[in-house]
């Protein structure tokens, strides 16, 4: 029998804020699976859809119970969609990158468990004939997790602070995208103009939708509000849920709008540093120390310390302090003014130190008698990021902003 | 009430150029029309025709954003669409037995309350042009319309209750027939011979256009440049489709070429029904291939005709 054991299994995953599905969004699916499955290298298992939960606060987004519910009337008796409603089950906005990382892992999982029960089965026919079929049960490979997306969410990879660039990485790396775009929307161009996708282009596929078919939920919630007919554009099954639960009118729609959306909360570079920071990591000190000559019992010692930050800030004049129960230490500067800084306490050097604003980091350079001197802070939601470094070593600390009384 | 006899050659129709008191009312986005309001407003059936070769979602959309529109302008009631799938005497390239296309078109209307086929055009021994069709369908609905209102002394609601006829359903006057068509086929009164000159302004002006734009081709312009479409522009409705949606029947069937699912581009019904039947393929593409449409057959064979 014809076995598609050459072939990869393939399970789509599509994220996305649902709202409402439509028939576009089951489009994508159809059309991805028609592409990959004429390479000849790939054969799609599964495709399962994870609307966005509601904490990731996009304007005009209705609860998600409606919105799984929606999904679920739409899939309905399709033999290969299914609905995930684990990420919009999370308190706080997933990152697209974890969710894949999720359903990779419950793929391991399933494909795993099906193996021993596969082996299991086997050892019960042990004694039975020995079995026609060829070996492909046995090597039964992990099936692939690849994004499916519209051309809109790789152009969105562009925006700034709505999607970290090991995330992007990861996605197009570890994982893969199967991209749905209409005719002359050049992707290929998109791809081209950016490094890290064009770094794993292989794991790219781009699928042009020759049957144009635009719907985007923007219009499809435009037209209820207005009392226009979706009829053909939302499965029918759909239309009626919304009707019955009066979803979607100005004030649904209103929802959420000035907030800020959840990815540009949590990656947003503050440039106000004022406040009390707590150590939560602390990484690779030891090193940097030994590269400032630091003895074996002051860096014992430092190993053990949790520091916390105070930091004062009038406009570009800073006050650094570094609280610990072994040591103290305090650093005044002006951003943009070369200042002497005497270590005192830590490797006790005087260097000539400038900090400047390097975007929404506070770089500095310490030029002395150590290589490659100097340190960056920089602030990404509640977190306050320092790298210091001496010559090749870079040690990494986290700390966390503690909250105002 | 004065009424205009007028005799053509092939078929008789009547026009009622009876004037009518359109209530102009505004619409609300939330608020939906009273029912005194729809009373007095014209009503107005939908005429579609093409190939339909296969019925696609683009086809059943096009009814519903014609209905929002006219709705919308508060001057229209649209009562009833009408789909009308062409003669296979067209001759038109991949065309397949009306019998199928009919067949699926009635699939995909199960779900319709306002909407029905008319299979006479497709009936007929040759092909009819889009002019006869609208007559044809014009004259049953004033048969109809004198049935329901005509010369009888009973009052009105008594005709009503006789005929279990709603009272917002009763029609004061004929409803208007529109043709329901979209951009591209406007474009094609452009094409020489294809459309008589005649029959074009019969339908701008006895009857009336609902056009729905793409946005790829812009009808505003062609209205302005042709002389005809112009001159009755106001019977032209030209709607914007917000949906970009070129679910064009070509497409589908190059997309059932190659095994390529249509899945949520056409009723699942029709669907089934092309599998089922195993419609369109390779050979039923190369139809007609090596004939011209039939108007442009005929438009022709008259121009021979005079030399004589």
């Amino acid at each position: 029998m014809e076995k598609s054991s050459c072939r990869t299994e393939v399970v789509l995953l599509a994220c996305g804020s649902y709202n409402p599905i439509t028939n576009m969004h089951l489009r994508m699916f159809e059309l991805a699976r028609d592409y990959l499955h004429e390479t000849g290298k790939y054969t799609v298992i599964k495709g399962i859809i994870s609307p966005v939960g509601d904490a990731y606060k996009k304007k005009g987004l209705i609860e998600a119970e409606h919105r799984l519910a929606m999904v679920n009337l739409a899939i309905e008796g399709s033999d290969w969609l299914m609905l995930s409603s684990w990420e919009s089950q999370q308190k706080e906005w997933v990152e697209t990158a974890k969710v894949l990382r999720y359903h990779c892992k419950n793929l391991d999982n399933a494909t795993n468990n099906e193996k021993k029960n596969t082996s299991q089965r086997k050892k019960a026919k042990k004694r039975k004939i020995e079995e026609k079929n060829d070996s492909s049960q046995e090597a039964k490979d992990l099936p692939e997790l690849m994004m499916l997306c519209g051309a809109d969410v790789i152009e969105s990879f562009n925006v700034p602070n709505l999607w970290k660039q090991e995330d992007i990485e990861e996605i197009v790396g570890k994982f893969g995208l199967v991209c749905i775009s209409r005719p002359g929307s050049d992707m290929e161009k998109c791809v081209y103009e950016s490094d890290v996708i064009w770094r794993f282009r292989k794991n790219v596929h781009l699928v042009t939708e020759w049957i144009t078919n635009d719907i985007s939920a923007t219009k499809v919630r435009r037209a209820l509000r207005r009392g226009q007919s979706v009829k053909h554009v939302i499965p029918d099954t759909v239309i009626e849920y919304i009707q019955k639960h009066n979803l979607y009118d100005l004030c649904s729609e209103n929802k959420n709008a000035n907030v800020i959306l959840a990815p540009f909360q949590r990656y947003s570079m503050s440039t106000d540093f004022n406040g009390t920071w707590n150590m939560v990591s602390n990484d690779n000190l030891n090193a940097y120390m030994q590269a400032l000559d630091i003895d074996f019992a002051v860096r014992k010692v430092a190993a053990l310390l949790s520091p916390q930050k105070i930091i004062e800030q009038k406009g570009d004049s800073f006050t650094i302090k570094t609280i610990s129960t072994f040591r103290n230490y305090e650093v005044q500067f002006v951003v943009g003014e070369e200042f002497e800084e005497t270590t005192k306490g830590l490797d006790n050097r005087t260097c000539k130190s400038l900090v400047t604003w390097d975007n929404n980091k506070l770089k500095c350079v310490q030029n002395g008698e150590k290589n490659n001197r100097g340190w960056i802070h920089w602030i990404e939601g509640d977190k306050l990021y320092l790298e210091l470094s001496c010559e090749d070593q870079v040690c990494k600390q986290v700390y966390k902003k503690v909250s105002q009384a | 009430m004065p009424k205009g006899l007028l005799e053509t050659q092939s078929c008789c129709y009547i026009f009622d150029g009876q004037q009518v008191r359109i209530a102009f009312i505004l619409i609300l986005e939330t608020s939906a029309p009273s029912c005194a309001e729809m009373m007095n407003r014209v009503p107005v059936v939908l005429l579609a025709c093409g190939s339909f070769n296969p019925i696609t979602n683009m086809h059943m959309r096009m009814f519903e954003l014609a209905r929002d529109h006219l709705h919308q302008t508060g001057k229209y009631k649209v009562i009833k669409g009408i789909i009308s799938p062409v003669n296979d005497r067209y001759g038109k390239k991949g065309l397949v037995a009306a019998k199928h296309r009919v067949a699926m078109v009635q699939q995909a209307l199960q779900t319709s309350d306002w909407i029905t086929q008319e299979p006479w055009e497709s009936q007929q021994e040759q092909w009819v042009e889009t002019v006869m069709v609208l007559r044809h369908h014009y004259n049953a609905l004033f048969h109809r319309y004198q049935a329901m209102n005509g010369t009888s002394l009973e009052s009105t609601s008594t005709l009503q209750r006789k005929h279990k006829v709603e009272p917002c359903s009763a029609q004061s006057v004929v409803p208007r027939l529109k043709l329901l068509c979209g951009a591209d086929v406007l474009k094609t009164f452009d094409i020489p011979n294809l459309w008589k000159d005649e029959h074009i302004e019969e339908i701008v002006q006895k009857f009336g256009l609902v056009c729905i734009s793409r946005g790829d081709v812009d009808p505003q312009r062609f209205i302005y440049e042709s002389d005809i479409l112009f001159k009755h522009r106001h019977n032209i409705h030209v709607v914007r489709e917000w949906v970009v949606n070129d679910i064009s029947a070509t497409h589908i069937r190059r997309a059932l070429r190659r095994g390529h699912s249509v899945k949520y581009l056409l009723p699942e019904s029709v669907i089934d029904y092309i599998q089922q039947h195993n419609i369109y393929t390779a050979e039923s593409e190369q139809q007609n291939i090596y004939e011209n449409l039939q108007p442009l057959k005929s438009q022709s064979s008259m121009i021979n005709l005079l030399n004589d």
